[in-house]
């Protein structure tokens, strides 16, 4: 049933999820404690407020790049959550399903469904209901993998980094190994 | 990377679910469903959609062709290729062009679309290829009439965002069939889909004539309850030498049917008088001095308001 598989993909999702700053969100990267976010959504600080279920973590912001508005953040890792799973965001097509989880108007991990719009080369256009606090969240393909970073909303349409430009920049950054 | 990441997800990637298998069928609807839509170039700044109804014929919206000439198409290969129009009529919101494409839209069969349908409406930007958005069927209803005049024979509303160059677009179903062309012309806020039901009768009717040719019966009317029940419409005036005028329709009349369907109000009339009904008969069932009789008349052209 597509119903009891969406309920499982969303749950997973946001459990990848975490609160950033005032009203953000962002995507637990990977097992050692970094969280993508946007750079919008850490507005140059040099520290911001994580938070996922019942735990609160002071984030260091470890590097930034305003051009493509993506952040790291490091925290000592959060128990309540797990990695997130990369999808490959160069095989889309347009009207494939999307699910974007995020934390839009102050509502913890709210999960939306629409479909990809258009694929351009700088970013991932999707027929998706966003909101502000969406950035930083989740778009994942239907089986829940992440294929990008949700920044911004353009007359309706939702842009998104792809997932497979934001695995390059971030391997670029020198991330901190196990604290 | 990919590898790495199922490790921490044994439950992740491979495994097969319903929702994929959703998302593959609708994607490939887009593949089959865009091979029929085309960018059209007809107005400044960015252009409309338009579906290749049959080969060489390209349907698109009335209200988004600024322009008569220097039209082109962007087929779905990338060719950019001239057109002329054909038609155009603005009761419906559809314009017809002809253009050097050899693809035509499979069409969904009318009774496969009902409330609740899963949809997808495409349309075609310069350069960007097929743009898709999804929704529903929120509204599938009886025949109505635009603001223009124009008869539709089914209300088609669905729930799916239509986008700036959208329309002119097809609405496809999840099999990339399509069920008709979206305009945001026609209504207030909201699009809705011009049946291919619609759609065919209106290309048929501009490629023949250049323009739809919409009956007259030259009769003014008001609702009325009869006294002994039921309701019908009184002729309170005639147009001089009019088509009811000449049948022998006189100022207070009542008319109760058109080719044996009841009509209350103006609209039932006007339902009988669209696309194609110039020239052919309708036996009109009225009542004069309280006596039922049957009176042929035949509509003529409705004078143009162009």
């Amino acid at each position: 049933m597509p119903v009891a598989d969406f309920e499982k993909i969303a749950e997973r999702l946001r459990r990848s999820l975490v609160r950033v700053a005032a009203g953000g969100s962002g995507i637990v990267w990977d097992a050692q404690g970094h969280i993508v976010t946007n750079a919008h959504v850490v507005r140059g600080e040099k520290t911001v407020d994580v938070s996922a279920a019942n735990e609160r973590r002071e984030a260091q912001v470890i590097w930034h790049d305003r051009a493509r508005d993506l952040a790291v953040l490091y925290t000592a890792p959060l128990a309540s959550v797990v990695p997130a799973v990369l999808g490959d965001s160069s095989l889309l097509r347009p009207g494939q399903l999307v699910l974007a989880a995020g934390n839009p108007l102050g509502i913890t991990g709210a999960v939306t469904a629409g479909v990809i719009h258009a694929a351009g080369p700088l970013w991932i256009q999707a027929d998706i209901r966003l909101a502000p606090g969406n950035s930083g969240g989740i778009l994942a393909d239907a089986s829940g993998c992440v294929i990008g970073i949700t920044a911004m909303i353009v007359n309706g349409l939702a842009f998104a980094v792809p997932s497979n430009d934001a695995a390059t920049l971030i391997q670029g950054v020198h991330l901190r190994k196990t604290a | 990377m990919r590898a790495d990441a199922f490790a921490l997800h044994p439950e992740g990637m491979a495994s097969q679910n319903s929702l994929l298998e959703l998302s593959d069928r609708l994607a490939g609807a887009v593949e089959i469903g865009e091979k029929a839509v085309a960018a059209v170039y007809g107005r400044p700044h960015v252009p409309s959609s338009g579906v290749l109804w049959r080969p060489g014929i390209v349907v698109t919206t009335d209200h988004t062709l600024k322009r008569d000439e220097d039209v082109t198409v962007t087929l779905a290969d990338g060719r950019n290729v001239p057109a002329t129009v054909a038609g155009r009529d603005e009761s419906t919101d559809l314009a017809v062009l002809r253009a050097a494409s050899e693809s035509a839209a499979a069409i969904a069969p009318d009774s496969s679309v009902r409330t609740g349908s899963i949809v997808l409406a495409l349309g075609r930007r310069t350069g960007n290829g097929i743009s898709a958005s999804f929704g529903i069927v929120s509204a599938a209803g009886g025949a109505w009439r635009t603001w223009r005049g124009g008869q539709i024979d089914r209300f088609l509303r669905p729930d799916v965002s239509i986008y700036t160059g959208f329309s002119g677009g097809a609405l496809i179903d999840a099999e990339g069939r399509v069920i008709g062309v979206n305009t945001s012309g026609l209504t207030r806020g909201t699009a809705v889909t011009i049946p291919a039901s619609t759609v065919s009768k209106i290309v048929d009717e501009l490629l023949a004539n250049g323009g739809v040719r919409r009956g007259f019966l030259g009769i003014g009317m008001h609702p009325v309850e009869l006294p002994g029940g039921g309701e019908g419409l009184v002729i309170l005036s005639l147009e001089p030498n009019g088509p009811a005028a000449k049948a022998g329709i006189v100022v207070g009349d009542v008319l109760l049917t058109l080719n044996g369907e009841a009509v209350t109000e103006t609209d039932a009339v006007q339902a009988h008088l669209g696309a194609g009904s110039v020239g052919k008969p309708v036996a009109a069932g009225i009542l004069r001095g309280g006596v039922p009789q049957t009176i042929e008349i035949v509509p003529a052209e409705r004078p143009g308001r162009r």
